[in-house]
């Protein structure tokens, strides 16, 4: 398993309050990592660790399978927060100046660059004059001038319309498809991210307190019986000796969710109750993702 | 490293504000000229006194001589190198040029791609100097021009030249130890308006305020203000510069290049990036 | 003493030059060694690129991403093929599978003494049926392996296109009708003779006419005419399924817009078409207009009916 980013209890601190807290994650090379968070969750903060930007407080990175992070950070590519681009002049222009000071000798690299982005006729169109989402292309194509094996992109998509947020999805998928190219990609459009993500990362109050495939996600939400009982244990065990059901999990004490014998609720309900456990809630379920990730970052409902 | 360098100049190259900046100069020096004529105008009595605001002394107006007799280009270059002049537009422009990074966030592309701060900082402080320097040298030229079209050819003798010389390479190497000060005050602070008024304060009063103490410390004989680049800057000889002078010069402009350097450095290697 | 001065003060600026540019080439060649070392033993997109711009050295920073692109996209192209190779046997495999099963029914089916007697006939029929594409299947594939493998030997002969063009729609006109929809043919009236292998021409005009059949959807047209001094065979038929990035895959081995693969194709039938062209100096051209999809393969004519060689 080749990992191009692994930290260790990675840490940031401003002041008192800890923005990043021991964050333990692992970007596997190919993968394209959404990175799942509510706004001041910390997903900017990390990312800027790992760009080289910030300095941690405290723990370890690796970068390709590297210690020497200065060495390797060449073959980053970053988009954070919003794209570095001087508003007084022109695409061209913002692009050739980082051409000549990375020392980037094709010429024609700039209007490559462009190309990819969809901006080859922005012509002599000051960067103030640009739409969001063509400041976004911008952005994106200034991380891809050096030609990455990993981008960090933070939040590429906001403020695009349906049809640049689909662009960027299918550049996205292209580059990673044929050039390779790992993405650590966070967002708030959960919908965007599942159609693209092989890994999530869930962080919450600076906490990465999960990290799946996305084939673990789909296992995750697919059609249960959901049943809240008062002992877990207790309810646990009928479900096993007396029903013979095994396929099932206990998300928190006090839940459980069957995933078999989906047509007979009834029964399930009855057994249960008539061994003495008592039933508050039992009721078909099905998460879809934005319902499970709600549940993750937590039920103030005030996560995207 | 020096193609950080080239992509640096690239943006000085297309920075409006360097020329705006270049463009105040002139005009500077073209009002300073102005002025001339105006009160050269008034001493030999072809206009009234207290034109456009200008009153000539009495001494003047008796002595009914042209003011080209004793104002020389080397006494106008020592009104635009005083604490109001250069120094100001120095300080404005290397604020707006070294905090542009930071609130446009394009300092975001450089820095963890490769180099290392220390690199980036000193390409910086490279070529903060080579605008200093080529403001400057705008500088001269419109002095050097306006003196051919005002005092003829006459004004450009062997000993002007000497003077010349010596002047210009004094205020060159307080030029670049100011704008290494300027960049490090622009580089920790990061904010235009900061910036920008702190680096006023710097040239216009913090002089001032060595001038005071000056005042104060007058009894030990000791004048502080020799040690400040821009209050040094502003009482430089414009003829008779003696070598000493010259040497001890060199020695506080390194000695506040080296310290701003070092500062500016630690604090751009210390701090995180927004 | 001041020539002195000033010539000495010249070779001590000379040769500050010369050092400055000497330790310039350093610094750029222990970039682009570092580099190197970077690219040679990481998987890596990243190209070289320049610490200082001195002498010729950007140039052959430029010549070295070069060629690491060519290696890269090499690479990339070994890849893809590779996984190409590997569905195509996956869906050959299918398709192989899909007659073969289906003709195994039909003999279970024979084998229960059950059936009647009358219905005897046509599962055998129908057989021998599936049988026949089975062969016509592997027929393709194995002269398309042939023919990458350089085992077939084109005999260019003085032929008759039209005739031979002619030939190979009489074989599917039967089949056309069948499907309800005669095709439109349009031979020209003067005679068209090219070099050409026989067999080989009969074969792409075959796999062209078939590839129309099997999954065009009307309007079919089959013209053979002289254009300047080439002459020109195009098949054109309506398509449901071809969209116009289609187009530039083509003549690609395994390449079907059938995506259900219902058809009892192999994919193969217009890149042998290709191939054989080409081997014998001709060009395949393909287009899209709205729905109508025609091929066209264009050939050098020759004046005569026998050609003499000047031995």
């Amino acid at each position: 398993m080749e990992y191009v980013l692994e930290t260790e209890a990675l840490t940031k601190v401003y002041g008192k309050a800890r923005v990043v807290k021991e964050v333990d994650m692992h970007v596997e090379r190919g993968s394209i990592y959404g990175f799942i968070g509510k706004n001041g969750a910390g997903k900017t903060t990390f990312m800027r660790m790992v760009a080289g930007l910030a300095a941690p407080a405290s723990g370890f990175m690796t970068l390709f399978g590297s210690k020497e992070l200065e060495k390797q950070r060449v073959r980053i590519g970053t988009l954070i927060e919003s794209p570095g681009i001087y508003p007084g002049m022109t695409a061209r222009e913002n692009l050739e100046i980082l051409r000549l000071s990375l020392g980037i000798t094709e010429k024609g690299r700039v209007e490559e660059m462009l190309l990819m982005a969809g901006l080859s006729d922005a012509g002599k169109k000051k960067v103030k004059h640009f739409s969001m989402g063509m400041k976004q292309r911008l952005g994106i194509a200034i991380a891809m001038l050096r030609n990455p094996d990993f981008l960090i992109l933070d939040e590429p998509i906001n403020g695009l319309d349906p049809a640049g947020i689909k662009e960027i999805r299918d550049l996205l998928l292209k580059l990673n498809r044929e050039k390779q190219i790992t993405i650590l990609i966070s967002s708030h459009i959960l919908g965007e991210l599942s159609k693209i993500a092989t890994h999530y990362g869930i962080i919450r109050e600076g906490a990465l307190i999960e990290e799946f495939e996305a084939k673990e996600l789909e296992l995750r939400c697919r059609r249960c019986q959901k049943l809240s009982v008062d002992n877990t244990e207790q309810a646990a065990r009928i479900l096993e000796e007396v029903l013979h059901i095994r396929n099932f999990d206990v998300p928190k004490p006090g839940t459980i969710r069957i995933f078999e014998r989906l047509e007979d609720l009834a029964e399930t309900n009855r057994v249960l109750v008539q061994n003495g456990i008592a039933l508050s809630e039992s009721y078909l379920a099905g998460q879809d993702l934005e319902g499970y990730f709600m549940e993750l970052l937590g039920n103030d409902g005030n996560g995207k | 490293m020096l193609c950080l360098f080239r992509g640096e100049s690239y943006r000085l190259k297309r920075n409006k504000s360097f020329y705006i900046c270049m463009a105040s100069m002139a005009a500077f020096i073209l009002m300073m000229y102005g002025m001339l004529l105006l009160v050269d105008s008034i001493s030999i009595g072809s206009m009234e006194n207290g034109f456009g605001g200008v009153v000539v002394s009495g001494e003047m107006l008796e002595a009914g001589e042209s003011i080209w007799n004793s104002v020389g280009m080397m006494d106008v270059l020592g009104q635009v190198f005083s604490g109001n002049g250069f120094s100001l537009i120095l300080a404005i422009f290397v604020s707006i040029f070294v905090v542009r990074e930071y609130s446009c966030g394009a300092v975001k592309n450089i820095v963890g791609k490769g180099y290392s701060r220390a690199v980036i900082f000193f390409t910086r402080i490279l070529t903060v100097n080579l605008a200093a320097l080529l403001l400057m040298a705008a500088g001269l030229c419109v002095t050097l021009l306006c003196g051919l079209i005002f005092m003829g050819k006459g004004a450009f003798s062997g000993i002007f030249w000497q003077n010349l010389a010596g002047y210009v390479l004094a205020q060159a190497l307080l030029s670049i130890a100011l704008a290494t000060v300027l960049t490090a005050i622009s580089e920790a602070v990061r904010n235009l308006a900061a910036g920008i008024s702190i680096g006023i304060a710097a040239s216009v009063f913090f002089g001032l305020f060595l001038n005071g103490l000056d005042l104060l410390l007058a009894k030990t004989g000791f004048t502080i203000s020799r040690y400040w680049l821009v209050s040094r800057s502003s009482t430089c000889p414009v003829e008779g510069l003696t070598a000493g002078y010259l040497g001890e010069t060199l020695a506080v402009a390194l000695v506040w290049f080296l310290v701003a350097f070092g500062l500016g450095l630690w604090h751009f290697q210390k701090a995180d990036i927004k | 003493m001041e020539i002195w001065l000033t010539g000495i003060g010249l070779l001590l600026a000379g040769a500050g030059v010369l050092s400055a540019r000497l330790c310039c080439y350093k610094k750029q060649l222990h970039h682009m060694l570092t580099q190197l070392q970077m690219v040679e033993q990481a998987d890596t997109n990243l190209l070289l690129t320049s610490a200082v711009r001195i002498g010729e050295t950007e140039q052959v920073i430029s010549a070295c991403n070069r060629v690491l692109e060519q290696h890269r996209s090499r690479e990339e192209k070994l890849c893809r093929e590779n996984r190409i190779y590997r569905e195509s046997i996956t869906s050959i495999s299918h398709d192989i599978r899909t007659p073969l099963t289906s003709a195994k029914g039909y003999v279970q089916m024979l084998l229960n003494p059950k059936v009647p007697e009358e219905k005897r006939l046509s599962y055998t029929k129908i057989v021998e049926r599936r049988l026949d594409d089975l062969a016509g299947m592997l027929d393709q594939l194995f002269l398309y392996a042939r023919i990458e493998a350089g085992e077939i030997a084109l005999q260019e002969e003085p032929i008759n296109a039209g005739n031979l063009f002619a030939e190979a729609i009489s074989l599917f006109y039967e089949d056309f009708l069948e499907k309800g929809c005669e095709p439109k043919v349009l031979l020209s009236r003067e005679p068209c003779h090219i070099r050409a292998d026989r067999q080989a021409f009969l074969r792409i005009s075959e796999n062209l006419i078939k590839n129309a059949l099997v999954h065009g959807t009307g309007d079919y047209t089959f013209s053979l005419s002289r254009k300047g001094s080439k002459a020109a065979l195009r098949v054109s038929n309506r398509t449901d399924t071809i969209e116009p990035g289609d187009i530039e895959r083509i003549f690609d081995r395994f390449y079907t817009t059938d995506m259900a693969r219902s058809r009892r194709t192999t994919g193969l039938g217009l890149a042998i078409v290709k191939e054989f062209t080409e081997k014998m100096g001709g060009e395949a051209r393909a287009w899209l207009e709205k729905d109508l999809f025609s091929i066209e393969i264009k050939f050098d004519c020759i004046q005569n009916r026998e050609e003499h060689s000047n031995a």
